[in-house]
């Protein structure tokens, strides 16, 4: 599909502001009237940094008149969850209890997007702790989908996802343990991005389950995640978890196409789901027969049941992020939101040996998919098995899981891309998701353009308004 | 089986044993979140079966400890 209105990408955006077309200012002051226009009704953001965004515009803007260039993110404003600390800003997590938090130093994240001469807005909405949900009891109202304000972004990068769909910011920082980068970029309609494993330092994100946390970007394009990871990757001795791994250039061979990759794709994850949606698998077979046509081979293959996936997974994230909050939920169990509380307390209820068993299934099943991807360059699966559900559809107590498909490849560490395709009969997006082998971020980019291209998506210009049906 | 979860244990057990995990914990679940947060349990609990797997005494363990190479030089 594609609609009129296509915006500028960061890259032709970093053309005009070289040729003086535009200034770094021009593009802060855009953003946050776009901010004021939309974010009434949106909620992308809890805090708005207009003094820091001009601060840094007119730096971008000095900087590059005195030929002083920082590369393709020069001048490009965006906005970070708020999970990563910004010194002297709070890192609410969008918690009460963290409302008075100020960060003394940078996330990694933080300080390479600042070293890249980007231009930060602001402070995005997540659910609480990345682990909770939409709810009355948050200290700031829940992000909505920016197609249908009436149905949730998904979480946890909800402000993330509704900021890049809704053109305040053409990319944006999230975090995703479970999901949560790539849920709300399929939800919303923009591209998601898990790195590998390792790829991009944690340091300074807040945790959420430690050995499974990966932060990456959530765009409009995939060539704006592509420019956002060549900016963020890298080894950093402070995070333990940091792969000392070469930075290839993500950029070169982006358009290289389809042709001559071997995907594989585990039907049996997504075919008989609960709650799949017949457009949705229809999504994925019009993505499989459009990169066959681009040559492509594309074929069926057997990976272990997504149920080990997915019970693995959420063992090790619900004890881990117990761990992490285990004295707050002792001493002041009240000051979390009714969900959050919910969620995270049943790590209480895991044993060690559950939780060491999900650690030796975990190392058995990354061995199964590290072996299937020395068979395949790429795996093709579902996303969202259906579109963002209702704000007011969703239970108030224990929600049972999402209609995002995302555990693996927390679980395994691959890199996975949601990459959206197409728009369902009810207005609202769905997705693909892309995996590939660990730190080939490069071939999930090539493909994720191929299919970006074959789909002929465009995330249009000026949603909600242009969105709505 | 009315009044069971689905490994037939019947419901009233599940509670004490819920309970006594939370009291354990010494994590104090508001009363009226109790069904919400049994709801969950019964849900976490009946996967953690997908687990066990068979495996072998000799399988690789799962989190094996390592120094780094800068706390071994004399």
């Amino acid at each position: 599909m594609s609609t009129a209105g296509k915006p500028a990408g960061i890259a032709e955006l970093g053309r005009r502001l070289r040729a003086g077309k535009v200034t770094a200012v021009a593009l802060a002051e855009a953003a946050l009237a776009r901010i004021d226009e939309v974010d009434g009704e949106l909620h992308a953001f809890v805090r708005v940094s207009r003094d820091r965004a001009l601060a840094d515009a007119r730096r971008a803007d000095d900087e590059l008149a005195a030929g002083f260039d920082r590369g393709l993110l020069h001048g490009i404003p965006h906005a970070l969850k708020d999970v990563f600390d910004v010194e002297g800003m709070p890192t609410t997590c969008h918690s009460s209890m963290r409302l008075d938090h100020l960060a003394t130093r940078d996330s990694a994240v933080a300080e390479k997007l600042a070293a890249a001469g980007c231009v930060l807005l602001g402070k995005l909405a997540t659910d609480e702790f990345a682990f909770g949900g939409p709810s009355p009891d948050l200290p700031f109202p829940p992000s909505r989908n920016p197609w249908n304000p009436e149905h949730t972004t998904g979480g946890s990068s909800s402000g993330p996802a509704a900021a890049v769909a809704s053109g305040m910011v053409r990319f944006a920082m999230g975090t995703d343990t479970g999901g949560s980068i790539r849920g709300p970029a399929a939800f919303c309609g923009v591209v998601g991005l898990k790195p590998t494993y390792g790829r991009v330092s944690k340091r300074g994100a807040f945790p959420l389950s430690y050995t499974m946390d990966h932060c990456g970007p959530l765009a409009a394009t995939v060539e704006d995640a592509a420019i956002c990871l060549q900016a963020i990757a890298g080894y950093d001795a402070l995070d333990q978890a940091s792969a000392d791994q070469p930075v290839p250039d993500y950029l070169a061979g982006l358009r290289k196409g389809a042709a001559g990759l071997r995907i594989g794709v585990p039907r049996a994850f997504f075919a008989s789901a609960p709650g799949v949606t017949l457009e949705a698998l229809k999504a994925i077979d019009a993505t499989v027969a459009a990169l066959r046509r681009s040559g492509a081979v594309v074929e069926d293959i057997t990976l272990p049941p997504y149920a080990q996936f997915s019970t693995c997974g959420r063992v090790m994230l619900t004890a881990e992020a117990y761990a992490v909050h285990e004295a707050d939920l002792r001493s002041r169990p009240s000051d979390y939101t009714t969900l959050t509380m919910q969620r995270i307390m049943l790590g209480a209820t895991l044993s060690a040996a559950d939780y060491i068993q999900a650690l030796r299934l975990r190392r058995e099943l990354a061995g199964v998919v590290s072996g299937a991807l020395k068979r395949w360059d790429l795996l093709l699966t579902a996303c969202n098995l259906a579109t963002a559900p209702r704000m007011d559809s969703l239970p108030d107590g224990f929600r049972v899981p999402s209609a995002i498909q995302a555990y693996p490849f927390t679980v395994t560490g691959h890199p996975a891309l949601a990459v959206p395709v197409t728009l369902a009969s009810d207005g609202l997006p769905l997705a693909v998701q892309l995996v590939g082998k660990a730190f080939d971020e490069q071939t999930v980019l090539r493909a994720g353009a191929a299919v970006e291209s074959l789909s002929g998506w465009v995330l249009p210009d000026g949603l909600p308004s242009a969105g709505r049906r | 089986m009315p009044g069971s979860n689905k490994d037939g244990q019947p419901e009233g057990d599940l509670q004490l044993e819920f309970a006594t995990l939370m009291r354990r914990a010494g994590l104090a679940i508001p009363p009226d979140r109790i069904a919400d947060m049994l709801v969950g349990y019964k849900d976490i609990r009946g996967r953690l079966e997908i687990l066990r797997q068979p495996r072998a005494h000799s399988a690789e363990p799962s989190n094996t400890y390592a120094l780094p190479p800068s706390a071994m030089t004399p």
